[in-house]
Protein backbone atom coordinates (compact mmCIF):
# COMPACT_ATOMS: atom_id res chain seq x y z
CA UNK A 1 0.00 0.00 0.00
CA UNK A 2 1.14 3.89 -0.38
CA UNK A 3 1.47 6.26 1.87
CA UNK A 4 2.19 5.89 6.02
CA UNK A 5 2.62 2.00 6.66
CA UNK A 6 -0.02 0.72 8.46
CA UNK A 7 -0.37 -2.36 10.96
CA UNK A 8 -2.84 -4.26 13.15
CA UNK A 9 -0.62 -2.85 16.64
CA UNK A 10 -3.48 -5.91 18.95
CA UNK A 11 -5.94 -8.51 19.15
CA UNK A 12 -8.37 -10.57 21.01
CA UNK A 13 -11.23 -13.29 20.18
CA UNK A 14 -13.28 -15.35 22.11
CA UNK A 15 -13.47 -19.18 21.22
CA UNK A 16 -15.89 -19.96 18.35
CA UNK A 17 -18.89 -22.21 19.90
CA UNK A 18 -22.13 -22.93 19.02
CA UNK A 19 -23.68 -19.92 21.69
CA UNK A 20 -21.63 -17.28 23.23
CA UNK A 21 -21.08 -17.66 27.20
CA UNK A 22 -22.00 -14.02 27.68
CA UNK A 23 -24.75 -11.65 26.16
CA UNK A 24 -23.19 -9.68 23.00
CA UNK A 25 -22.41 -6.89 24.34
CA UNK A 26 -20.50 -8.43 26.97
CA UNK A 27 -18.48 -10.40 24.48
CA UNK A 28 -17.76 -7.22 22.25
CA UNK A 29 -17.10 -5.21 24.86
CA UNK A 30 -14.41 -8.06 26.04
CA UNK A 31 -12.46 -8.37 23.32
CA UNK A 32 -12.57 -4.66 22.70
CA UNK A 33 -10.80 -4.02 25.51
CA UNK A 34 -8.04 -6.69 25.67
CA UNK A 35 -7.15 -5.62 21.93
CA UNK A 36 -6.71 -2.48 22.91
CA UNK A 37 -4.27 -3.57 25.88
CA UNK A 38 -2.69 -5.81 24.05
CA UNK A 39 -1.78 -3.15 21.65
CA UNK A 40 -0.18 -1.27 24.19
CA UNK A 41 -2.55 1.75 23.92
CA UNK A 42 -5.28 3.79 26.23
CA UNK A 43 -8.60 4.00 25.99
CA UNK A 44 -8.33 8.02 24.93
CA UNK A 45 -5.85 7.09 22.27
CA UNK A 46 -8.43 5.09 19.85
CA UNK A 47 -10.35 7.75 18.14
CA UNK A 48 -12.00 5.82 15.44
CA UNK A 49 -14.83 2.45 15.81
CA UNK A 50 -15.71 0.38 13.15
CA UNK A 51 -18.48 -2.46 13.97
CA UNK A 52 -20.33 -5.32 11.92
CA UNK A 53 -24.20 -5.26 12.89
CA UNK A 54 -24.24 -6.64 16.75
CA UNK A 55 -24.67 -10.32 16.26
CA UNK A 56 -24.67 -10.27 12.48
CA UNK A 57 -27.44 -13.10 11.84
CA UNK A 58 -29.10 -13.13 14.70
CA UNK A 59 -31.52 -10.36 16.03
CA UNK A 60 -31.45 -6.78 14.89
CA UNK A 61 -30.07 -4.20 16.75
CA UNK A 62 -30.59 -0.38 16.28
CA UNK A 63 -27.70 1.79 15.77
CA UNK A 64 -25.46 -0.86 17.25
CA UNK A 65 -22.21 1.67 16.66
CA UNK A 66 -23.59 4.42 19.25
CA UNK A 67 -24.87 1.87 21.66
CA UNK A 68 -21.39 0.34 22.20
CA UNK A 69 -19.36 3.24 21.68
CA UNK A 70 -21.71 4.37 24.27
CA UNK A 71 -21.01 1.86 26.55
CA UNK A 72 -17.53 1.70 26.22
CA UNK A 73 -16.76 5.30 26.46
CA UNK A 74 -15.07 5.76 23.92
CA UNK A 75 -14.56 9.56 22.09
CA UNK A 76 -14.06 9.31 18.48
CA UNK A 77 -13.74 11.29 14.94
CA UNK A 78 -14.95 8.08 13.48
CA UNK A 79 -18.03 5.54 13.87
CA UNK A 80 -18.95 3.28 11.87
CA UNK A 81 -21.31 0.49 11.14
CA UNK A 82 -20.63 -1.73 8.09
CA UNK A 83 -22.75 -4.42 6.43
CA UNK A 84 -22.37 -6.96 3.24
CA UNK A 85 -22.81 -10.33 4.38
CA UNK A 86 -20.00 -12.87 4.57
CA UNK A 87 -17.27 -9.90 3.56
CA UNK A 88 -18.45 -7.65 6.35
CA UNK A 89 -16.39 -7.59 9.01
CA UNK A 90 -13.00 -7.16 6.32
CA UNK A 91 -14.67 -4.14 4.84
CA UNK A 92 -15.10 -2.73 8.26
CA UNK A 93 -11.53 -3.44 8.40
CA UNK A 94 -10.94 -1.69 5.44
CA UNK A 95 -13.11 1.61 6.80
CA UNK A 96 -10.76 1.29 9.63
CA UNK A 97 -8.08 1.58 7.25
CA UNK A 98 -8.70 3.86 5.41
CA UNK A 99 -10.05 6.46 8.36
CA UNK A 100 -6.08 6.04 9.64
CA UNK A 101 -4.35 6.10 6.50
CA UNK A 102 -6.43 9.38 5.39
CA UNK A 103 -5.16 10.78 8.75
CA UNK A 104 -8.38 11.22 9.92
CA UNK A 105 -7.79 8.51 12.61
CA UNK A 106 -4.61 7.63 14.65
CA UNK A 107 -5.74 4.55 16.17
CA UNK A 108 -8.86 2.76 15.50
CA UNK A 109 -10.42 -0.47 16.97
CA UNK A 110 -12.59 -2.77 14.62
CA UNK A 111 -15.35 -4.85 16.59
CA UNK A 112 -16.89 -7.61 14.70
CA UNK A 113 -19.77 -10.32 15.87
CA UNK A 114 -22.32 -13.12 15.41
CA UNK A 115 -24.65 -15.48 16.72
CA UNK A 116 -27.21 -17.44 15.64
CA UNK A 117 -30.74 -16.56 14.84
CA UNK A 118 -33.45 -16.94 17.57
CA UNK A 119 -36.04 -18.89 15.50
CA UNK A 120 -39.33 -18.85 17.45
CA UNK A 121 -40.53 -22.46 16.33
CA UNK A 122 -43.12 -22.83 19.43
CA UNK A 123 -45.02 -20.57 17.55
CA UNK A 124 -46.07 -21.06 13.88
CA UNK A 125 -46.85 -17.93 12.60
CA UNK A 126 -44.26 -16.05 14.29
CA UNK A 127 -41.48 -19.13 12.39
CA UNK A 128 -42.84 -18.09 9.15
CA UNK A 129 -42.98 -15.10 8.98
CA UNK A 130 -39.53 -14.86 10.52
CA UNK A 131 -38.42 -17.44 7.46
CA UNK A 132 -41.14 -15.72 4.59
CA UNK A 133 -39.27 -12.23 5.49
CA UNK A 134 -35.33 -13.22 5.71
CA UNK A 135 -35.87 -14.73 2.55
CA UNK A 136 -37.28 -12.33 0.85
CA UNK A 137 -34.99 -10.27 2.11
CA UNK A 138 -31.63 -12.38 1.35
CA UNK A 139 -32.69 -13.34 -2.36
CA UNK A 140 -34.85 -10.18 -3.42
CA UNK A 141 -38.64 -9.77 -4.46
CA UNK A 142 -38.38 -12.55 -7.45
CA UNK A 143 -36.32 -15.29 -6.90
CA UNK A 144 -37.87 -15.73 -3.12
CA UNK A 145 -40.66 -17.02 -4.43
CA UNK A 146 -38.72 -20.06 -5.02
CA UNK A 147 -38.32 -20.75 -1.53
CA UNK A 148 -35.23 -22.22 -0.93
CA UNK A 149 -33.74 -21.52 2.39
CA UNK A 150 -29.70 -20.64 3.38
CA UNK A 151 -28.02 -20.95 0.43
CA UNK A 152 -26.64 -25.06 0.34
CA UNK A 153 -28.49 -25.72 -2.78
CA UNK A 154 -26.59 -22.92 -4.35
CA UNK A 155 -23.10 -23.87 -3.45
CA UNK A 156 -23.97 -27.83 -4.15
CA UNK A 157 -24.93 -26.88 -7.76
CA UNK A 158 -21.35 -25.27 -7.58
CA UNK A 159 -20.07 -28.13 -6.30
CA UNK A 160 -21.56 -30.50 -8.69
CA UNK A 161 -20.73 -28.45 -11.62
CA UNK A 162 -17.13 -28.18 -10.59
CA UNK A 163 -16.76 -31.90 -10.33
CA UNK A 164 -18.39 -32.46 -13.72
CA UNK A 165 -16.21 -30.29 -15.65
CA UNK A 166 -12.63 -30.97 -14.04
CA UNK A 167 -12.92 -34.33 -13.65
CA UNK A 168 -12.84 -34.29 -9.89
CA UNK A 169 -14.68 -36.86 -7.55
CA UNK A 170 -16.39 -36.52 -4.47
CA UNK A 171 -13.68 -38.40 -2.04
CA UNK A 172 -11.45 -36.31 -3.43
CA UNK A 173 -13.45 -33.00 -2.60
CA UNK A 174 -14.22 -34.90 0.81
CA UNK A 175 -10.84 -34.60 1.67
CA UNK A 176 -10.63 -31.05 1.93
CA UNK A 177 -12.81 -31.54 5.20
CA UNK A 178 -10.05 -34.09 6.62
CA UNK A 179 -7.41 -31.94 6.38
CA UNK A 180 -9.21 -28.78 7.86
CA UNK A 181 -10.12 -30.76 10.97
CA UNK A 182 -6.48 -31.83 10.93
CA UNK A 183 -5.74 -27.82 11.27
CA UNK A 184 -8.77 -27.39 14.06
CA UNK A 185 -7.10 -29.59 16.04
CA UNK A 186 -4.43 -27.93 16.93
CA UNK A 187 -6.58 -24.47 17.29
CA UNK A 188 -7.66 -23.44 20.88
CA UNK A 189 -10.07 -21.42 19.48
CA UNK A 190 -11.77 -23.61 16.88
CA UNK A 191 -15.26 -25.21 17.34
CA UNK A 192 -14.99 -28.17 15.96
CA UNK A 193 -11.76 -30.36 16.68
CA UNK A 194 -12.57 -34.41 16.79
CA UNK A 195 -10.31 -36.30 13.94
CA UNK A 196 -12.49 -37.14 10.75
CA UNK A 197 -12.14 -39.35 7.70
CA UNK A 198 -13.34 -39.32 4.30
CA UNK A 199 -15.72 -42.06 4.93
CA UNK A 200 -16.86 -39.92 7.57
CA UNK A 201 -17.55 -36.59 5.54
CA UNK A 202 -19.28 -39.05 2.74
CA UNK A 203 -21.40 -40.83 5.29
CA UNK A 204 -22.33 -37.65 6.78
CA UNK A 205 -25.66 -36.64 6.46
CA UNK A 206 -26.44 -35.05 3.11
CA UNK A 207 -27.93 -31.67 2.73
CA UNK A 208 -27.83 -30.53 -0.74
CA UNK A 209 -26.39 -33.34 -2.94
CA UNK A 210 -23.04 -33.51 -3.16
CA UNK A 211 -22.84 -31.72 -0.24
CA UNK A 212 -22.74 -33.65 3.18
CA UNK A 213 -23.09 -32.28 6.68
CA UNK A 214 -18.87 -32.11 7.18
CA UNK A 215 -18.44 -30.21 4.22
CA UNK A 216 -20.41 -27.17 5.80
CA UNK A 217 -19.73 -24.29 7.36
CA UNK A 218 -21.55 -24.53 10.80
CA UNK A 219 -23.49 -21.42 12.10
CA UNK A 220 -22.01 -20.40 15.01
CA UNK A 221 -21.06 -17.85 17.37
CA UNK A 222 -17.96 -15.71 18.09
CA UNK A 223 -16.55 -11.88 18.77
CA UNK A 224 -13.29 -10.60 17.69
CA UNK A 225 -11.62 -7.25 17.67
CA UNK A 226 -8.02 -5.69 16.26
CA UNK A 227 -7.24 -2.45 16.16
CA UNK A 228 -5.59 -0.65 13.71
CA UNK A 229 -2.92 2.01 13.46
CA UNK A 230 0.24 3.57 11.65
CA UNK A 231 3.23 1.35 12.22
CA UNK A 232 5.23 3.64 13.40
CA UNK A 233 2.64 3.84 16.78
CA UNK A 234 2.88 0.01 17.16
CA UNK A 235 5.14 -0.14 20.43
CA UNK A 236 4.93 -3.07 22.35
CA UNK A 237 7.67 -5.15 21.75
CA UNK A 238 6.49 -7.29 19.22
CA UNK A 239 7.35 -7.31 15.35
CA UNK A 240 5.26 -5.15 13.23
CA UNK A 241 2.91 -6.79 10.98
CA UNK A 242 2.17 -4.46 8.01
CA UNK A 243 -1.33 -4.59 5.67
CA UNK A 244 0.50 -4.19 2.83
CA UNK A 245 -2.21 -5.21 0.22
CA UNK A 246 -5.33 -4.38 -0.41
CA UNK A 247 -8.10 -5.71 -3.27
CA UNK A 248 -12.26 -5.50 -4.31
CA UNK A 249 -13.70 -6.42 -6.40
CA UNK A 250 -17.81 -7.26 -6.64
CA UNK A 251 -19.51 -8.91 -10.00
CA UNK A 252 -22.64 -7.26 -10.75
CA UNK A 253 -24.73 -10.61 -8.95
CA UNK A 254 -26.02 -11.80 -6.36
CA UNK A 255 -25.76 -15.84 -5.58
CA UNK A 256 -26.26 -17.62 -9.09
CA UNK A 257 -24.65 -15.27 -11.47
CA UNK A 258 -26.73 -14.52 -14.95
CA UNK A 259 -23.66 -13.85 -16.69
CA UNK A 260 -20.25 -15.98 -14.51
CA UNK A 261 -19.60 -18.85 -13.85
CA UNK A 262 -20.23 -20.79 -10.68
CA UNK A 263 -16.61 -22.98 -10.55
CA UNK A 264 -14.37 -19.76 -11.44
CA UNK A 265 -15.18 -17.13 -9.27
CA UNK A 266 -14.34 -13.53 -11.60
CA UNK A 267 -14.51 -11.89 -7.82
CA UNK A 268 -11.42 -13.92 -6.09
CA UNK A 269 -9.40 -13.87 -8.89
CA UNK A 270 -9.58 -10.07 -9.74
CA UNK A 271 -9.45 -8.73 -5.74
CA UNK A 272 -6.03 -11.16 -5.41
CA UNK A 273 -4.66 -9.68 -8.81
CA UNK A 274 -5.01 -6.45 -6.78
CA UNK A 275 -4.21 -7.34 -3.19
CA UNK A 276 -0.81 -9.18 -4.36
CA UNK A 277 0.15 -5.99 -7.34
CA UNK A 278 -0.31 -3.71 -4.09
CA UNK A 279 2.12 -5.87 -2.21
CA UNK A 280 4.35 -6.23 -4.98
CA UNK A 281 3.94 -9.90 -4.09
CA UNK A 282 3.45 -13.38 -6.03
CA UNK A 283 0.64 -16.29 -4.80
CA UNK A 284 4.27 -18.31 -4.11
CA UNK A 285 5.35 -15.92 -2.26
CA UNK A 286 2.42 -16.06 0.78
CA UNK A 287 3.66 -18.10 3.85
CA UNK A 288 0.26 -18.55 5.34
CA UNK A 289 -3.06 -17.93 4.19
CA UNK A 290 -6.84 -17.70 5.62
CA UNK A 291 -9.59 -18.31 2.99
CA UNK A 292 -13.28 -17.88 3.09
CA UNK A 293 -14.19 -21.87 1.91
CA UNK A 294 -17.52 -22.54 3.68
CA UNK A 295 -18.14 -25.66 1.70
CA UNK A 296 -16.01 -28.44 0.57
CA UNK A 297 -15.87 -27.81 -3.11
CA UNK A 298 -15.49 -23.98 -2.51
CA UNK A 299 -12.26 -24.56 -0.42
CA UNK A 300 -10.75 -26.02 -3.60
CA UNK A 301 -12.12 -23.56 -5.78
CA UNK A 302 -10.31 -20.74 -3.96
CA UNK A 303 -7.10 -22.19 -3.55
CA UNK A 304 -7.15 -21.86 -7.75
CA UNK A 305 -8.94 -18.55 -7.71
CA UNK A 306 -6.60 -17.02 -5.03
CA UNK A 307 -3.36 -18.53 -7.52
CA UNK A 308 -2.10 -20.97 -4.71
CA UNK A 309 -2.57 -23.68 -8.05
CA UNK A 310 -3.69 -23.93 -11.64
CA UNK A 311 -7.08 -24.41 -12.11
CA UNK A 312 -8.88 -27.32 -11.70
CA UNK A 313 -5.70 -29.10 -9.71
CA UNK A 314 -6.60 -28.02 -6.21
CA UNK A 315 -7.53 -31.66 -5.32
CA UNK A 316 -4.16 -32.97 -6.60
CA UNK A 317 -2.54 -29.59 -4.73
CA UNK A 318 -4.14 -31.01 -1.55
CA UNK A 319 -3.76 -34.52 -1.47
CA UNK A 320 -0.22 -34.05 -2.07
CA UNK A 321 0.12 -31.92 1.01
CA UNK A 322 0.94 -28.83 -0.45
CA UNK A 323 -1.68 -26.62 1.45
CA UNK A 324 -0.30 -27.68 5.41
CA UNK A 325 2.84 -27.35 7.17
CA UNK A 326 5.72 -28.68 5.11
CA UNK A 327 3.84 -27.62 1.94
CA UNK A 328 3.86 -24.34 -0.64
CA UNK A 329 1.67 -22.71 1.46
CA UNK A 330 -0.63 -23.10 5.16
CA UNK A 331 -4.12 -22.80 4.49
CA UNK A 332 -6.25 -21.81 7.13
CA UNK A 333 -4.80 -23.18 10.07
CA UNK A 334 -7.49 -22.55 11.89
CA UNK A 335 -9.07 -25.00 10.62
CA UNK A 336 -10.92 -22.78 8.28
CA UNK A 337 -15.02 -22.29 7.94
CA UNK A 338 -16.00 -26.04 8.08
CA UNK A 339 -13.70 -26.73 11.26
CA UNK A 340 -12.92 -23.44 12.92
CA UNK A 341 -16.57 -22.90 12.81
CA UNK A 342 -18.52 -19.92 11.40
CA UNK A 343 -19.81 -16.86 13.16
CA UNK A 344 -20.34 -15.17 9.72
CA UNK A 345 -20.15 -11.60 10.44
CA UNK A 346 -16.95 -11.89 12.25
CA UNK A 347 -15.00 -14.88 10.69
CA UNK A 348 -13.05 -12.36 8.13
CA UNK A 349 -11.60 -10.62 11.19
CA UNK A 350 -10.60 -14.03 13.01
CA UNK A 351 -8.84 -15.12 9.69
CA UNK A 352 -7.05 -11.43 10.16
CA UNK A 353 -6.06 -12.55 13.96
CA UNK A 354 -4.94 -15.68 12.86
CA UNK A 355 -2.55 -14.70 10.17
CA UNK A 356 -1.38 -11.93 12.27
CA UNK A 357 -0.60 -13.64 15.25
CA UNK A 358 1.36 -15.97 12.88
CA UNK A 359 3.38 -13.48 11.66
CA UNK A 360 4.40 -11.74 15.00
CA UNK A 361 5.53 -15.72 15.34
CA UNK A 362 3.21 -16.43 18.27
CA UNK A 363 1.21 -18.87 17.22
CA UNK A 364 2.16 -21.60 19.61
CA UNK A 365 1.60 -25.64 18.49
CA UNK A 366 0.62 -24.43 14.72
CA UNK A 367 3.53 -21.71 13.93
CA UNK A 368 3.88 -21.72 10.43
CA UNK A 369 7.79 -21.69 10.61
CA UNK A 370 9.29 -18.09 9.40
CA UNK A 371 6.08 -17.04 8.33
CA UNK A 372 6.74 -13.83 6.70
CA UNK A 373 3.56 -12.65 4.05
CA UNK A 374 0.23 -13.69 4.87
CA UNK A 375 -3.35 -13.29 2.84
CA UNK A 376 -6.89 -12.92 3.80
CA UNK A 377 -9.58 -13.58 1.82
CA UNK A 378 -13.32 -13.40 2.72
CA UNK A 379 -16.72 -12.85 0.57
CA UNK A 380 -20.05 -11.94 -0.21
CA UNK A 381 -23.45 -14.53 -1.61
CA UNK A 382 -21.31 -16.77 -3.83
CA UNK A 383 -18.26 -15.57 -3.98
CA UNK A 384 -20.19 -12.77 -5.72
CA UNK A 385 -17.49 -9.90 -4.32
CA UNK A 386 -14.25 -10.59 -2.74
CA UNK A 387 -12.36 -8.41 -0.62
CA UNK A 388 -8.64 -9.55 -0.09
CA UNK A 389 -5.89 -8.21 2.24
CA UNK A 390 -2.10 -9.09 2.13
CA UNK A 391 0.07 -8.53 5.33
CA UNK A 392 3.94 -8.80 6.13
CA UNK A 393 6.47 -8.98 8.70
CA UNK A 394 8.63 -6.39 7.73
CA UNK A 395 10.65 -5.97 10.88
CA UNK B 1 -54.75 -16.01 9.73
CA UNK B 2 -55.44 -17.91 6.29
CA UNK B 3 -52.38 -19.25 5.07
CA UNK B 4 -50.07 -17.88 7.05
CA UNK B 5 -46.73 -18.84 3.86
CA UNK B 6 -49.05 -17.26 1.51
CA UNK B 7 -49.86 -14.04 3.19
CA UNK B 8 -46.59 -13.61 4.59
CA UNK B 9 -44.97 -14.82 1.13
CA UNK B 10 -46.86 -11.98 -0.22
CA UNK B 11 -46.12 -9.39 1.96
CA UNK B 12 -42.28 -9.77 2.05
CA UNK B 13 -42.43 -9.72 -1.89
CA UNK B 14 -44.47 -6.81 -1.43
CA UNK B 15 -41.89 -5.34 0.77
CA UNK B 16 -38.47 -6.22 -0.90
CA UNK B 17 -39.34 -6.45 -4.28
CA UNK B 18 -40.09 -3.97 -7.82
CA UNK B 19 -42.14 -2.83 -10.01
CA UNK B 20 -41.05 -5.38 -11.87
CA UNK B 21 -41.40 -8.08 -9.55
CA UNK B 22 -44.41 -7.40 -9.30
CA UNK B 23 -45.18 -7.37 -13.18
CA UNK B 24 -43.11 -10.39 -13.41
CA UNK B 25 -45.76 -11.98 -11.01
CA UNK B 26 -48.35 -10.81 -13.24
CA UNK B 27 -47.81 -12.21 -16.30
CA UNK B 28 -47.12 -15.71 -14.76
CA UNK B 29 -50.31 -15.36 -12.96
CA UNK B 30 -52.44 -13.61 -15.92
CA UNK B 31 -50.73 -14.91 -19.11
CA UNK B 32 -49.15 -17.97 -17.87
CA UNK B 33 -45.96 -17.10 -19.28
CA UNK B 34 -42.26 -16.52 -17.53
CA UNK B 35 -41.22 -13.66 -19.24
CA UNK B 36 -37.52 -11.07 -18.81
CA UNK B 37 -37.06 -7.35 -19.69
CA UNK B 38 -35.24 -6.65 -23.01
CA UNK B 39 -33.31 -3.05 -23.73
CA UNK B 40 -34.34 -1.91 -26.66
CA UNK B 41 -31.42 0.30 -26.98
CA UNK B 42 -28.42 -2.21 -25.92
CA UNK B 43 -30.07 -5.08 -26.96
CA UNK B 44 -29.30 -6.95 -23.66
CA UNK B 45 -31.91 -9.31 -21.80
CA UNK B 46 -32.47 -9.39 -17.98
CA UNK B 47 -33.52 -11.09 -15.62
CA UNK B 48 -34.82 -10.80 -12.96
CA UNK B 49 -36.22 -8.28 -14.84
CA UNK B 50 -35.67 -4.53 -14.50
CA UNK B 51 -38.15 -1.40 -15.11
CA UNK B 52 -35.23 -0.34 -16.39
CA UNK B 53 -31.77 -1.89 -18.09
CA UNK B 54 -28.67 -2.68 -15.97
CA UNK B 55 -26.36 -2.23 -19.06
CA UNK B 56 -27.13 1.34 -19.88
CA UNK B 57 -29.37 2.32 -17.37
CA UNK B 58 -32.06 2.64 -19.87
CA UNK B 59 -35.93 2.86 -18.90
CA UNK B 60 -36.89 1.81 -22.76
CA UNK B 61 -37.55 -2.11 -21.83
CA UNK B 62 -39.74 -4.00 -23.32
CA UNK B 63 -41.31 -7.50 -21.79
CA UNK B 64 -40.35 -10.64 -23.68
CA UNK B 65 -41.34 -14.67 -22.99
CA UNK B 66 -38.25 -16.55 -22.46
CA UNK B 67 -37.45 -20.58 -22.25
CA UNK B 68 -36.94 -21.76 -25.31
CA UNK B 69 -33.83 -23.42 -25.86
CA UNK B 70 -33.02 -23.66 -22.00
CA UNK B 71 -30.83 -27.22 -20.98
CA UNK B 72 -30.23 -27.76 -17.10
CA UNK B 73 -26.68 -26.55 -15.90
CA UNK B 74 -26.81 -27.42 -12.27
CA UNK B 75 -29.61 -29.27 -10.35
CA UNK B 76 -29.51 -30.01 -6.72
CA UNK B 77 -32.60 -31.32 -3.56
CA UNK B 78 -32.55 -29.84 0.03
CA UNK B 79 -33.83 -31.48 3.21
CA UNK B 80 -35.62 -28.43 4.62
CA UNK B 81 -37.03 -25.36 3.21
CA UNK B 82 -39.84 -23.16 2.50
CA UNK B 83 -41.84 -24.60 -0.08
CA UNK B 84 -39.44 -27.05 -1.96
CA UNK B 85 -38.11 -30.06 0.69
CA UNK B 86 -37.00 -33.03 -0.54
CA UNK B 87 -37.12 -34.63 -3.08
CA UNK B 88 -38.10 -31.58 -4.88
CA UNK B 89 -35.04 -30.54 -7.22
CA UNK B 90 -33.61 -26.74 -7.19
CA UNK B 91 -31.74 -26.32 -10.33
CA UNK B 92 -30.02 -23.86 -12.88
CA UNK B 93 -30.87 -23.50 -16.17
CA UNK B 94 -29.19 -21.77 -18.96
CA UNK B 95 -31.44 -19.91 -21.54
CA UNK B 96 -29.94 -18.48 -25.00
CA UNK B 97 -29.40 -15.14 -24.61
CA UNK B 98 -30.66 -14.65 -21.18
CA UNK B 99 -28.23 -16.50 -18.92
CA UNK B 100 -28.24 -18.51 -16.07
CA UNK B 101 -31.52 -18.65 -14.45
CA UNK B 102 -32.72 -20.17 -10.58
CA UNK B 103 -35.70 -22.51 -11.16
CA UNK B 104 -37.16 -25.40 -10.05
CA UNK B 105 -36.97 -28.36 -11.82
CA UNK B 106 -39.47 -31.13 -12.10
CA UNK B 107 -38.02 -34.73 -11.97
CA UNK B 108 -35.57 -36.01 -9.35
CA UNK B 109 -32.21 -36.60 -8.89
CA UNK B 110 -31.71 -39.42 -10.10
CA UNK B 111 -34.03 -38.99 -13.30
CA UNK B 112 -32.29 -35.65 -14.29
CA UNK B 113 -29.05 -35.06 -16.43
CA UNK B 114 -26.81 -32.25 -16.68
CA UNK B 115 -27.57 -30.89 -19.93
CA UNK B 116 -31.19 -32.29 -20.48
CA UNK B 117 -33.61 -29.79 -23.07
CA UNK B 118 -36.34 -27.94 -20.56
CA UNK B 119 -39.36 -26.13 -21.15
CA UNK B 120 -40.53 -23.61 -18.76
CA UNK B 121 -44.08 -23.64 -17.32
CA UNK B 122 -46.10 -21.82 -14.49
CA UNK B 123 -46.49 -23.14 -10.94
CA UNK B 124 -49.64 -22.37 -9.04
CA UNK B 125 -48.29 -21.97 -5.44
CA UNK B 126 -51.25 -20.16 -3.61
CA UNK B 127 -54.52 -17.33 -4.75
CA UNK B 128 -51.75 -14.31 -6.02
CA UNK B 129 -48.77 -15.87 -5.92
CA UNK B 130 -47.11 -18.05 -9.00
CA UNK B 131 -43.72 -19.11 -9.10
CA UNK B 132 -41.78 -21.15 -12.61
CA UNK B 133 -40.35 -24.09 -12.73
CA UNK B 134 -38.74 -25.98 -15.91
CA UNK B 135 -39.41 -29.31 -16.51
CA UNK B 136 -37.74 -32.02 -19.35
CA UNK B 137 -38.97 -31.39 -22.91
CA UNK B 138 -41.83 -33.02 -23.99
CA UNK B 139 -42.21 -34.69 -20.16
CA UNK B 140 -46.05 -34.67 -19.08
CA UNK B 141 -47.10 -31.64 -17.02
Amino acid sequence: MTGTPLAIAGLSATPVQRDLDTSVLDACSTVAREAVIDAGLQPADIDGLFLTPAAMSGEPWLMFAANFAEHLGLTTKGLVGVENGGATALLALRAALDAVALGRCKAALVVASDTRPMLDTNHFESFVRHVAFTTAALYGGVNSVLGHGPPIPIYAMSHQRYMHEFGVNEAQVALSSVRLREHAAGHPLAQFRDPITVDDVLSSKRLSPPIHLLQAASISSGAVAVVVTTADRCDNGRDVVQVTGYGEHHHPSHFIPRRGSITRFESVVEASRQAYEEAGINAEDVDVAEVYGVFGATELILYEDLGFCPKGEAAHFLAEGRSTWGGDVVINPTGGRMSFGHPAGATPLYEVAEVVRQLWGQAPGRQVEDARVGLVHAEHGMMNGSVVMAFENRS
Amino acid sequence: MGNPLQEFTLQAMDLYGSSASKELQRRLAEDRTLCATHCDVCDETTFPPREFCPTCFSDAVTWREIGSGATLYAFTTQNRGLRFTYPDVIGVVEIPDVGLVMSPIAGTQESLTLGDALEPEVLDLHEGLCAWRFRPTGSTP
